[in-house]
């Protein structure tokens, strides 16, 4: 079995780079100031994550996980705020007016930096958080932007779906099942992944696990691994969630282990531990102890 | 205190640069002394002294920093009381802001760097390390304050146990839960309640009893993050009645959430009936800016139906905050009077903005606020009520 680490969601910003972004909005810096911010904390991140077979540039440049997706589709609008889940966080609303995909180079490399992990809102979770077009019609668009992923030797898409088990609208699983479907037949070879958080998974995981992708992921602040080991389905490998992303305690060996051992247990194609959500949820200087730990989880729970 | 449509704002009010700039250490200039002298002859207060300060622009003692704050508190208690609200507080003027003033004032916390909140926005996240405990009653000052030189009914707010708890993380009721395992759901929501019930016990309610103690009659427990997790509504009302507790009919106590699912509070609500007394909610910002008293013109208020049954006052937001757009007296009126349409009582209905109007200019807030207000009036007269 592949055991691997990875970043999950978008990676919170240094201290340094939110002074600056705060400078920026209020005047008192210019834009070389600003990219020159986000240089060095992409170097920092590439540092973190030295080492691994999987790499992100954790998202920094994104305003929310939902927004840059407007950049790739002619005319579309970003709107209010909405809350971001159970969090104190919040994303813009995008109205799309239509569906035709555009692809600019400059913006896919602003939006893509480095790494071979693409991380996107998946379809459903797209359409919670957007008005205008349909679940399939979302698919249509990731299925193009994924395509332009793995053509720039991008290997593993995550596709982001907490609204998926928060909601767990039986009437959208068809429609979000042929849109995955259109994101697979784009992906030519990576591995896809539907990544849930924020909420249990058992009135979703027979579906999920029915679904053509290579992995499900899920947060284990809201599951248990017995419940979950009864209907894991061999085939698919699992993205585990095992630090928890919305608190600064720094998770000792004994509160995971239970979990790790259960998960390593069953013969599964791959495993990625992870955070539980997005690290972004975490000031920086938690969630680098909190991935630190989890680079070091083999070394912590001998 | 209380009487028919009674009118209250919720909270803040921007802080003058010449308040924010000597606390921080920033000199003054003179736009800033201008914009004292401005307010102070407007509000018509004797400011010589607070001038004479000011012309420093810099460097100012301890001492001086604490006049500057009681001038703003005192120019902003009296812009509420020029604008004819019958009810008054400081906009804030003593607190850096609702969650950093009082976490400062508690013992267990520890801050820690910012987390984002939306765009290029964050804010800066406490976590609890060991039970919480009062360091000292941090309100009890500003409120003497504000009662030394108010001229109308004070209402002093408090950010309440639930928003406190959420807005924080938990390194110590957390301690040992482990992830992944069987009744890890309950495990954390039974550490969460632990957290909130000493936060509403030893922290709260001391402060609650404190202030009825000075003699505050009309107390405002501010809780945003109410409905921030659905499977939480128990909780939050439970810790809402520890806070309280046997303080209730003491006070007046109304309840501020906003920008929230409210529909998720029902009927969980029931149970504060007789501990908290006005439900505000913000209303205007999801409403219309037409004239007219039909529920299509004021889709806003679309939860005063579910509201109606239960036994709070109405709180009602007539003012959006997030924008200089100033409502006419006449929105404020169809707006109270589709509440009434409903509520049937002017008794059990008090006109506030949404929420506080920190982000708006004094200017602003205030000829909204005197909209408000005259609109409230043209109800009143409209039904003859006193």
């Amino acid at each position: 079995m592949e055991i691997k680490i990875s970043l999950n969601g978008k990676y919170p910003r240094s201290e340094g780079l939110v002074k600056i972004t705060r400078d920026y909005d209020r005047g008192r810096v210019d834009y070389d100031t600003l990219m020159e911010g986000y240089r060095r904390d992409y170097e920092d991140l590439l540092k973190l994550q030295e080492g691994l077979d999987m790499v992100s540039d954790g998202l920094l440049i994104w305003d929310d996980i939902i927004r840059p997706i407007s950049q790739f589709v002619e005319g579309a609008e970003v709107g209010g705020l909405i809350r971001y889940f159970e969090t104190n966080t919040f994303v813009r609303k995008i109205t799309f007016k239509g569906k035709d995909f555009v692809f600019e180079p400059d913006k896919f490399l602003h939006y893509f930096r480095f790494g071979n992990l693409a991380i996107l809102p998946g379809p459903y979770t797209l359409w919670v958080f957007s008005e205008g077009l349909g679940i399939e019609d979302l698919g249509e668009i990731l299925g193009k932007l994924v395509s332009k992923l793995v053509k720039a030797n991008y290997e593993y898409i995550y596709l982001q779906e907490p609204a998926l088990p928060f909601y767990g609208d039986r009437e959208h699983f068809k429609p979000f099942e042929r849109a995955i479907k259109t994101i697979r037949e784009n992906s030519y070879g990576a591995k896809v992944i539907v990544n849930t958080y924020f909420s249990p998974i058992n009135k979703v995981l027979g579906f999920l696990l029915s679904l053509d992708v290579d992995g499900i992921g899920l947060d284990f602040t809201f599951n248990d691994i017995e419940d979950i080991k009864r209907v894991w389905k061999l085939d698919k490998g699992m993205v585990a969630g095992i630090v928890d992303t919305t608190n600064s305690l720094i998770e000792t060996p004994g509160d995971v282990r239970e979990v790790v051992d259960e998960i390593l247990s069953l013969d599964l194609p791959f495993v990625i531990f992870t955070g539980s959500s997005d690290f972004e949820f975490l000031p920086r200087e938690i969630a680098d102890k909190k991935f630190d730990f989890l680079k070091r989880l083999k070394e912590v729970l001998k | 205190m209380i009487k028919p449509l009674l009118t209250h704002e919720i909270g803040s009010l921007a802080k003058p640069n010449w308040r924010v700039k000597a606390i921080r250490g920033i000199r003054l200039n003179d736009d800033d002394i201008e914009y004292a002298k401005k307010w102070g002859d407007f509000l018509k207060e004797d400011y010589g002294e607070l001038l004479d300060i000011l012309r420093r622009r810099g460097g100012f003692t301890q001492e001086e920093k604490e006049k500057i704050i009681y001038y703003s508190s005192l120019f902003a208690t009296r812009l509420l009381e020029k604008a004819g609200l019958d009810v008054v507080f400081d906009g804030e003027q003593h607190r850096v802001e609702m969650y950093e003033h009082p976490v400062k004032n508690i013992e267990g916390f520890r801050f820690y760097g910012h987390v984002r909140s939306f765009d290029n926005k964050y804010y800066r996240k406490a976590a609890i390390t060991e039970k919480p405990k009062l360091k000292k009653f941090y309100h009890l000052d500003e409120y003497k304050t504000i009662s030394s030189f108010a001229k109308k009914d004070v209402k002093i707010p408090l950010t309440g146990a639930y928003t406190l708890v959420d807005w924080s993380f938990d390194e110590y009721y957390l301690k040992g839960v482990e992830i992944g395992v069987k009744g890890v759901v309950e495990r954390r929501k039974r550490a969460r309640w632990e957290f909130l019930k000493d936060i509403s016990e030893n922290v709260i309610k001391p402060n609650i009893k404190a202030l009825i103690d000075e003699g505050a009659k009309f107390i405002q427990i501010d809780e945003p993050a109410a409905t921030t997790k659905r499977n939480e509504i128990d909780i939050f009302v439970d810790s809402v009645i520890a806070s309280v507790g046997e303080n209730k009919g003491k006070a007046f106590f109304g309840m501020h959430i906003c920008f929230s699912d409210y529909s998720l509070l029902f009927p969980e609500i029931k149970r504060l009936e007789g501990y908290i007394n006005e439900l505000h909610f913000e209303y205007a910002n999801r409403d219309t800016k037409e004239l007219g008293v039909s529920e299509g013109k004021r889709r806003g208020y679309e939860i005063l139906k579910t509201l109606k049954d239960y036994n709070f006052v109405v709180g009602l937001g007539v003012l959006d905050v997030h924008t200089d757009f100033i409502e006419p007296a006449e929105l404020i009126r169809d707006r109270v009077l589709f509440a009434l349409e409903i509520i049937q009582d002017t008794n059990r209905i008090f006109v506030a903005p949404d929420c506080g109007l920190r982000t708006r200019t004094w200017e602003v807030a205030y000829e909204k606020l005197c909209r408000m207000v005259e609109g409230v009036e043209m109800v009143k007269g409209k039904l003859k009520v006193g």
